[in-house]
């Protein structure tokens, strides 16, 4: 337990600027804060691809440096990606999409210094989250990780979809179609079981020009056409700036910190969500954000004002995108296993530092390299390095914070800026996000053909977000059935008992809302035959 | 006649180029000499020095011919080159012997041979080289010299002319960019490999163009492929890495995607070999290849972990072993890469798994070291390797049943010889291939490079681009008879 402290200490001192090696590590992690700050507000180029291309600068330095460095990137884009995503609608990061639903609704309202005060402080605390889980979870994971195998993934993946679907749009015959409409469009490439094409258009376009189709659907293509096109043309019509009220007091950046503790075992609850789903290898940062939001309107009283603007809408995912960080470095240094694209980059990190992922990354007396006295430069023992891993979350997150809310107020008002003048910018992040994923112009017209769906579906009153998670976990889903019918048998995966769980815990996703909204009514019915008012606000919302 | 040997430079082949070089040296020089001998001695009476001229300039050939050995440029006959140089020398000065003349015209073609063709790029003519030459021996010859004087001051600016001069004017790719097209996203093998070569070899070519990688994803990089094949301008500026397995899918007609011929593309080099080695893990209780066989045969169900990637050793191996040798180990398609199936593994879902033993030895090395039912134990490789850790394991195609199976598994291996190649687009100007390839070669022994390389675990066991040239050739003659036999790798989607 000594030991544990101990490292737990060490590993604060040995990136912070107190010794020399400290204040190498520190340095790092500055430069890998400023760019990662960079690579979370631009749409489109994402967390994994920063850390690929920095991954050679990572050559010279020690492992406390260069971890520092990359972490601190790494750990920092889901927090300003929410920026771009509540200002402009256009989604930051593929992560922060789920922003978008209720934080840029929030900067239309006036109050965008609020979305964003929440959005960073949650960000924040998710952050922090993660990272102590990160710390106390490692030596307990292992049989929580292998409990996992592809029949619950299977069901982890259609709890996301059904979750978000039945929640998040108020009206679950529409948020199931969707949802399955996303599992369609999952359908569309290369089948990953026997590699044939499907859906891939060929007789329209010609056997050349259908390969791009191969790999699936560019998911964030489709995110920024879905919810920033419809934006744009609103923006266009409306003639006004983004924000269509004025900020009233209200509207404010403590607001929104203050809202953060208003709802604090919302945001815990969110963290830990991200967390689990972190560490989860194959889920990935997507279904975090939006199952975490779905849980927060779930767990609300009134559920209609989501989507038009309510706080918890950004708490939530705001919280999730960045506490399944802490969650998804737990597999990659307990077992060498990527949760997601970034961290398979981050494999190679430790590639590079001489490092084996596995238990001496938990030794808290051997250097985290055995050859570490040849080398003649800092090594730390292994839970020490890991520990500094939990605070490199901490401080960049800090850090990041404090910085961004020394602009909020500006950043804010670029809402009041005349629509003509931010329009075109906006378009610009667009078909940036759309092209800089895979450099391919034909993202472009997805970009397009989505933003004209997204638009019909907002003018319809259709949700958007289930399109994504079918999108999303779709694959996954049609992958990780196939394996466990091979294995299993037909339906011999079915009696599990992580699959019976998963199964019950659908189903009341499914019924528990349309329950809740039956005892809702029953409850107004009683709260009529004492008031004389029908149709009185069930809350304070005005 | 002696336009066509100094213009014709820019469409011959080296070989010829460097005649022609040496020709038009050996014609500027004695012309050079005319006119500088023509300033210190006016008046001059013709000499006959046709013969011995003849003979210098045969010589000339010669040992421009022992420096590239071919037959003499067609159209060019030393008589022709005779004539001519004898109508320059009609101002010959009297103090230069028809010796020394021909010693002259013997150094400056050595000098044009010792230049040796690649370090000259093809844009430049044998014109501008004889210019250079010129002025070289312009500003060395000084009236007043003796013969002697004269003779050693022009060859040696010739010589230094040809070495220094012609190279500085402008070698192709100075001032330049080449564009690699990583057929991966960043991050993978292909993009950690390209990337770490792209940073140095662009020292290694002369010019020292910078190299700029550019990730074309899409298609298991058949998008980057057939964009090399049939769009990509072949100037020798954008170059291309893609999956070298889609040379034996597209010879078993699997993959209606590929829209290339491999035996069009020029092959660079490649970083290094793939040894596919297969392992099981301890829970199951067979450990050796025979154990493996025999439980098979006694009806044990042994799960290998596939993906659905066709050419690949996970996908393939376990496939071609099961119709080689006559087993029956389960394939489990539909992981992602061997990431997964290492998850897989450990979950105990699959029991086994044969991948590159470059990336199991380090991103499964957790796994190696483990003891007891979590250990994972190599029983088989496809390559003899040095490596102690599998130098004792048996050669997957050592059980095949017979010949025939036996060399199919010389066919698929033959894709395992290299990894990860650097090609060019059908078309490419030889010349700046041998460039690039003398780059490649060059970068693989560069100490930066290995250093940066051995940084990032990197596997490197470098194969020359001549090399890789003979092992496509060989998945190419896949036969028909072989072809319908491997149709089980494709699932039998392919018409032979």
């Amino acid at each position: 337990m000594i030991d544990y402290l101990d490292a737990f200490y060490s590993g604060l001192l040995n990136i912070l600027p107190l010794t020399d090696h400290g204040t190498d590590a520190f340095i790092a992690l500055l430069l890998g804060v400023a760019i990662g700050f960079v690579v979370g507000i631009l749409p489109g180029l994402g967390g994994a691809v920063t850390l690929a291309l920095m991954l050679p600068f990572t050559f010279g330095m020690d492992p406390t440096q260069a971890f520092a460095f990359l972490l601190g990137a790494n750990a920092v884009t889901a927090t300003t990606g929410d920026i771009t995503s509540v200002l402009f609608g256009v989604p930051g990061e593929g992560i922060s999409a789920a922003t978008i639903v209720d934080g840029h609704p929030m900067a239309k309202n006036g109050e965008a210094g609020r979305a964003l005060g929440a959005a960073l402080m949650s960000s924040l605390v998710g952050a922090i989250f993660g990272a102590l889980m990160l710390a106390i979870a490692i030596p307990i994971i292992r049989p929580l990780v292998l409990l996992i195998a592809s029949p619950e993934f299977f069901m982890l993946a259609i709890l996301g979809i059904t979750f978000v679907a039945a929640l998040s749009g108020g009206n679950m015959f529409k948020g199931l179609t969707i949802g399955g409409f996303g599992l369609g469009l999952a359908m569309i490439g290369l089948d990953p079981i026997q590699g044939i094409p499907r859906y891939t258009l060929e007789p329209l376009l010609g056997q050349k020009e259908s390969l791009f189709l191969w790999d699936g659907i560019n998911f964030v293509a489709i995110t920024v056409g879905l919810f920033a096109i419809p934006e744009i043309i609103d923006l266009g019509v409306k003639g006004t700036g983004i924000a269509e009220r004025a900020s009233d007091k209200l509207g404010g950046v403590t607001e929104g910190v203050k809202d953060t503790f208003r709802h604090w075992a919302l945001v815990l609850r969110c963290s830990a969500l991200g967390t689990y789903i972190g560490i989860l290898p194959g889920l990935g940062g997507g279904p975090a954000q939006w199952m975490a939001y779905a849980h927060a309107v779930q767990s609300a009283e009134d559920k209609s004002r989501f989507g038009k603007g309510a706080v918890e809408g950004v708490l939530g995912p705001g919280a999730a995108n960045n506490s399944k960080e802490g969650g998804s470095l737990i597999p990659t240094i307990a077992f060498g296993i990527p949760g997601s694209l970034s961290m398979a980059v981050l494999l190679g990190a430790f590639i590079i530092q001489g490092l084996v992922p596995g238990p001496n990354m938990l030794d808290p007396n051997l250097p985290v390299r055995p050859d570490a006295a040849a080398l003649g430069e800092f090594v730390p023992t292994g839970l020490e390095l890991t520990f500094s891993f939990v605070w490199v979350l901490i401080i960049s997150n800090i850090i990041t914070v404090a910085v961004a809310f020394l602009f909020l107020g500006q950043l804010a008002r670029i809402t009041e800026i005349r629509g003509a003048l931010i329009i075109p910018f906006i378009l610009l992040l667009v078909y940036l996000g759309g092209f800089t994923v895979a450099n391919r112009p034909q993202d472009l017209a997805l970009v397009i053909i989505f933003g004209v769906l997204g638009w019909l579906m907002v003018k319809y009153d259709w949700p958007r977000p289930p399109m994504l998670l079918g999108l999303v976990l779709g694959r996954l889903a049609e992958n990780r059935l196939f394996i466990s019918t091979q294995i299993h048998g037909d339906f011999g995966w079915i009696d599990r008992p992580g699959v019976i769980i998963i199964g019950v815990i659908i189903l009341v996703s499914l019924f528990f809302p349309s329950w809740q909204e039956r005892r809702q009514r029953r409850r107004l019915r009683n709260a009529d035959s004492h008031q004389p008012a029908p149709g009185a606000p069930i809350d304070g919302d005005f | 006649m002696l336009d066509y040997i100094v213009h014709g430079g820019t469409k011959m082949k080296p070989t010829i180029f460097i005649r022609t070089i040496s020709l038009g040296l050996a014609i500027m020089l004695s012309a050079v000499i005319a006119a500088c001998g023509g300033e210190a001695a006016p008046a001059p009476a013709p000499v006959d020095t046709g013969a011995i001229v003849k003979e210098a300039v045969e010589q000339a050939l010669k040992s421009a011919a022992s420096a590239a050995p071919a037959a003499s440029s067609p159209g060019v006959s030393p008589e022709d080159v005779a004539s001519l140089i004898q109508d320059a020398m009609k101002s010959i000065p009297k103090g230069v012997s028809a010796a020394e003349i021909a010693k002259i015209a013997k150094d400056a073609a050595d000098a044009a041979a010792a230049a040796n063709a690649p370090v000259i790029p093809k844009g430049i003519t044998a014109k501008e080289v004889a210019q250079a030459a010129q002025e070289a021996a312009k500003a060395a010859a000084k009236p007043a010299m003796t013969a002697e004087q004269l003779q050693a001051a022009v060859a040696n600016a010739v010589k230094s002319a040809v070495s220094e001069a012609i190279p500085k004017e402008a070698p192709f790719y100075e001032g330049k960019n080449i564009r690699l097209l990583v057929g991966y996203s960043a991050g993978g093998g292909y993009d950690t490999y390209g990337r770490a070569i792209a940073r140095h070899i662009g020292k290694h070519i002369p010019g020292k163009p910078d190299v700029i990688v550019e990730n074309m994803t899409g298609a298991g990089s058949t998008i980057a492929a057939n964009y090399l094949f049939s769009e990509a301008k072949p100037d020798g500026l954008t170059l291309g890495l893609w999956n070298s397995n889609h040379l034996f899918i597209k010879a078993l007609d699997g993959n209606p995607g590929i829209m290339f011929a491999g035996e069009k593309f020029g092959w660079i080099g490649a970083p290094s070999d793939g040894n596919p080695v297969c392992g099981v893990m301890g829970f199951i209780g067979p450990k050796t290849m025979d154990e493996m066989v025999k439980a098979s045969k006694e009806g044990t169900r042994i799960k290998f972990g596939t993906t659905s990637e066709f050419g690949s050793s996970l996908a393939d191996v376990p496939r071609l072993h099961n119709y080689t040798v006559g087993t029956e180990w389960d394939i489990i398609s539909g992981y992602k890469g061997s990431s997964k199936v290492r998850l897989a593994l450990q979950e105990k879902e699959v029991d086994a798994a044969c991948w590159g033993w470059e990336s199991m030895s380090v991103t499964g090395r957790a796994m190696l070291d483990a003891e007891g039912e979590d250990k994972f134990i190599p029983f088989a490789k496809l390559f003899p390797s040095e490596d102690p850790e599998i130098s004792d394991l048996p050669l997957l195609q050592d059980l095949a049943t017979d010949e025939v199976k036996k060399n199919l598994w010389d066919i698929w291996s033959a894709g395992y010889r290299f990894q990860r190649p650097w090609t060019t687009p059908p078309g490419t100007p030889d010349d700046r291939l041998q460039t690039l390839r003398q780059a490649f070669d060059a970068t693989m022994e560069d100490p930066e490079f290995l250093a940066d390389a051995n940084k990032a675990g990197l596997y490197l066991n470098p194969m020359k681009g001549e090399e890789i040239e003979q092992h496509v050739a060989t998945i190419l003659r896949l036969g028909k008879d072989d072809c319908k036999a491997l149709q089980f790798l494709v699932l039998d989607r392919g018409s032979c």
